[in-house]
């Protein structure tokens, strides 16, 4: 037994340390970094200690994705120090970019940024920042609002939505309950706080110093949940009807819409949605638009405008034959944020909503 | 609890602590701590369902103790279908009352008789298939007097339970693995490291192989009429080897498992792609189940003696219950004919016990005719897993017509990338075929040994999939 244990343990040892430098070393696992829960708005931005250092973030089996994320003064992934509402330049305008994932974008170098982009287009007049959280749902670009309200008041906000974005807010319907849901019980709607997981301090230190956990964690899918019981808890909720299902969708995007075009009251605002793209390349018969269809009723009924970009990616793709995303993830390449970009600024021109100095016609 | 679970790597080690410290104590306190540690096991998917388990245990044990304990011939008859009433009573319940109920109202509606719909909203419990088989076991060998009934509960509850098969098999005979857990178990240092070296080639199949052609096989399944006829062949081609790297490497790790307790689990599978003709796939693929049914169902129905017709539906009895016992789906039935069909010419014409051996022995590469042997019974075995894949059996059927029909999106070579890990299983395996798992003897050197060790580790880690995390066969 004793030299069975001896073995064993040499065992581990020898396998820890070499995944470790095969995860440090050969595949580009992302760093893991430190993240505050802002109270007052109620999400997460990464904390001030951050500022000023580059992370090294990676996506995909072997790091297929790598990329270097900076962190700005204010905890946002971008190349570029945001300044408050009184440190601006009031010459300038300001275009507030609100979203999640793509919107933070980590698969791409800042520089390739929707918002760097879009800033380009629009000319010097205009400063671009951009807000995105990965994970964001419909609901929370209301907290995001009211932190970027009273902290910049840009001239124009442009929220960004996909589908799952309603979904998401969605108690019910959402897979992760960590952040500011909807909660449809008994038939009343309300907003429910965030679930926030009990991280251990031994357990933050883990996945701080570990490369080869994170690894596991971001492509092993390493959690102490276990899939079976998601899976009867799933079972046993009762099927829920597609009508039912609609129903929630339009009423959780109607009471957003509502209260942003409450917060935003005196100011430009617009929903840019980003659909399903796998029939824009023939890889799939199925056009998921359901929630690009409710969002747009609920902005029509409330006069804001909206912007469906899978229009515009299908037509550049028939040009181009180029692919918007990477091919082992469905985030924006550069391609796919120029083009988001371009779409944006168009739609920005024919609508003119942003009436600054230094626009470019 | 799953295997591939942050629960199970703490769970393992501290099961194996306490289990060997208790050692030189009573063995009933030994497998009473096996019996908790089992039911922890099971629970922790959902606690309520062991109420089951111990219904069957307790039922299995009283008329196991009423069969062997001289009563009439009328009565212990009457024991053995009490038995077999209850177990595949809980079966049927659990796993087969809707797929009958809606089967029954479908079959009246064609005729024009409307009934009203009867199912029951009940989730399928992890395992049911296999325990209520292994316990099953128990009462008919003990039926058949190839047994003595225990009268240690507790062993006994033990041996249902077990918790490395207690899930996804092996299905156990009771004259195989009850005895082990009536006699004091000696730790084995041999015996513990080839454990895990069937662990770590359980995981390597599971998490390398099967979970990354589960990802290419499900894309080409969900949306196979639009692929050209070559990704059509790749997707058969990957769902046979996650069916079977997932499988005999959920039963590689569990054989392992229990070896780190002194326990000898029955081999599932022996290399079964490596088959020349179907008979002989059948005695490598799933063995416990295929002999469950072997010496349990076909040999009392009178095997293969007898007329033609009486051999025929022996084979086709114990096929379409194979098919059955997989799922309540009519896919799973036809999957079941479809062996037998394939089978039953080779028994007709006596060739089913033709390739006893070890294919092509002592050779590096197969003989031409061997070689080409594999292939076809590996071909008409994937066109059989179509059935097995598919949710019904039109899909089923439009599926294998695009093989010859339809020339849709064009081929794109990224679509066989699991073929990069296809290639170095069926290498590595071909060259080990001799040993009961590949891992079982290979290098001599130590060093070397450990440096593909820790390289299959690493593996394990650095390819393993997203997507996939539960086992197949826990659905059965």
């Amino acid at each position: 037994m004793k030299r069975f244990l001896i073995r064993i343990t040499l065992f581990t040892l020898l396998f820890g340390l070499t995944s470790e430098s095969v995860c440090r070393f050969v595949i580009a696992v992302p760093d893991r970094i430190l993240s505050i829960r802002d109270h007052e708005f109620q999400f997460d931005r990464y904390a001030p200690e951050t500022y000023g250092r580059h992370f090294r973030f990676g996506a995909g089996k072997l790091g297929q994705i790598s990329n270097q994320i900076q962190i700005n003064n204010l905890g946002w992934h971008s190349g570029k120090d945001y300044r408050l509402k009184n440190e601006r330049d009031p010459s300038r305008g300001l275009v507030a970019i609100i979203g999640d994932s793509y919107i933070e974008n980590r698969y791409c170098h800042v520089s390739t940024h929707l918002a760097e982009q879009l800033r380009g287009l629009l000319g010097g007049g205009c400063d671009v920042y951009a807000f995105g959280r990965d994970g964001a749902n419909l609901l929370q670009l209301v907290n995001m609002t009211r932190y970027v309200s009273e902290n910049f008041d840009p001239d124009l906000i442009v929220y960004f939505a996909r589908d799952g974005s309603i979904s998401r807010s969605i108690r019910e319907l959402a897979p992760i309950n960590q952040v500011t849901q909807f909660q449809f019980s008994d038939g009343d709607r309300a907003i429910r706080a965030p679930d926030l997981p009990q991280t251990r301090v031994h357990e933050r230190w883990l996945m701080q110093n570990v490369a080869s956990l994170r690894y596991l964690r971001s492509n092993f899918k390493l959690s102490i949940r276990n899939p079976l019981r998601l899976k009867q808890a799933e079972m046993k909720s009762d099927p829920m009807s597609p009508a039912r299902r609609s129903q929630w969708l339009s009423a959780a995007s109607d009471s957003v819409v509502r209260k942003l075009q409450k917060l935003n009251a005196g100011r430009a605002f617009m929903f840019v949605f980003d659909a399903n793209r796998l029939f824009i390349y023939g890889e799939s018969s199925e056009i998921r638009q359901e929630e690009s269809v409710i969002l747009a009723n609920s902005c029509e009924n409330c006069d804001v405008p909206f912007l469906n970009l899978t229009d515009h990616f299908e037509t550049v793709y028939a040009l181009s034959g180029k692919r918007f995303e990477f091919p082992s993830n469905f985030h924006w390449n550069e391609y796919g944020n120029a083009t988001a970009s371009q779409g944006l600024h168009a739609y920005l021109q024919d609508l003119q909503l942003l009436k600054i100095s230094g626009s470019k016609p | 609890m799953l295997f591939n679970s942050l629960e199970f790597i703490a769970f393992l080690p501290l099961v194996f602590a306490i289990y060997w410290g208790i050692n030189r104590g009573p063995l009933r306190l030994q497998n009473a701590f096996v019996l908790l540690a089992s039911y922890t096991f099971y629970g922790w998917w959902d606690y309520r369902f062991l109420s089951l388990i111990a219904a069957s245990t307790l039922v299995d044990y009283t008329l196991g103790l009423l069969i062997g304990s001289g009563i009439s011939d009328r009565t212990r008859k009457r024991c053995v279908a009490a038995s077999v009433v209850f177990n595949l009573g809980l079966l049927g319940i659990f796993k087969y009352f809707n797929f009958f109920s809606e089967s029954l109202i479908a079959v009246f509606a064609s005729v024009g008789v409307t009934l009203s719909a009867v199912t029951i909203s009940v989730v399928l419990p992890v395992g049911i298939s296999f325990y209520t088989f292994q316990t099953l076991s128990y009462t008919l060998d003990v039926y058949k007097g190839k047994l003595r009934p225990t009268k240690d509960f507790v062993a006994f509850a033990s041996f249902v339970a077990f918790f490395p098969q207690l899930v996804a098999g092996p299905i156990e005979r009771a004259s195989n693995l009850l005895p082990q857990f009536l006699t004091k178990r000696k730790f084995n240092y041999k015996g513990a490291v080839d454990g895990c070296r069937q662990i770590l080639w359980g995981f390597a199949k599971k998490v390398i192989v099967a979970d990354n052609c589960a990802v290419a096989a499900n894309m080409i399944f969900a949306d196979y009429e639009s692929m050209h006829p070559a990704a059509l062949v790749l997707g058969m081609v990957f769902f046979a080897f996650q069916i079977y790297c997932d499988f005999s490497g959920y039963s590689d790790i569990a054989i392992g498992v229990a070896r780190l307790f002194g326990f000898e689990l029955m081999i599932n599978f022996r290399y079964p792609y490596f088959s020349r003709d179907i008979a002989e796939f059948w005695r490598r693929w799933h063995i416990s189940l295929s002999t469950w049914f072997r010496d349990y169902v076909y040999i009392p129905l009178g095997g293969s003696r007898g007329g033609k017709s009486k051999v025929i539906r022996n084979v086709f009895a114990i096929f379409l219950l194979s098919g059955l016992w997989h799922g309540a789906n009519w896919t799973f039935i036809t999957w079941g004919a479809i062996n037998a069909l394939y089978f039953l010419p080779l028994l007709l014409r006596s060739k089913n016990r033709t390739h006893l051996d070890t294919v092509s022995t002592g050779r590096l590469f197969p003989a031409c005719a061997d070689a080409f042997r594999i292939l076809r019974t590996f071909s008409i075995v994937c066109l059989a897993w179509v059935f097995f894949r598919a949710e019904t059996i039109d899909q089923a059927v439009h599926y294998i017509s695009g093989l010859f029909t339809q020339w849709g999106e064009p081929f794109s070579l990224s679509e066989a990338i699991p073929l990069l890990y296809i290639v170095p299983l069926v290498a590595i395996e071909w060259s080990q075929r001799n040993q009961a798992y590949p891992l079982a003897s290979t290098f001599r050197s130590t060093p070397l040994r450990w440096a593909l060790y820790l390289a299959l580790a690493v593996s394990i880690v650095v390819f393993s999939s997203k997507d996939q995390m539960t086992f197949i066969y826990f659905q059965f």
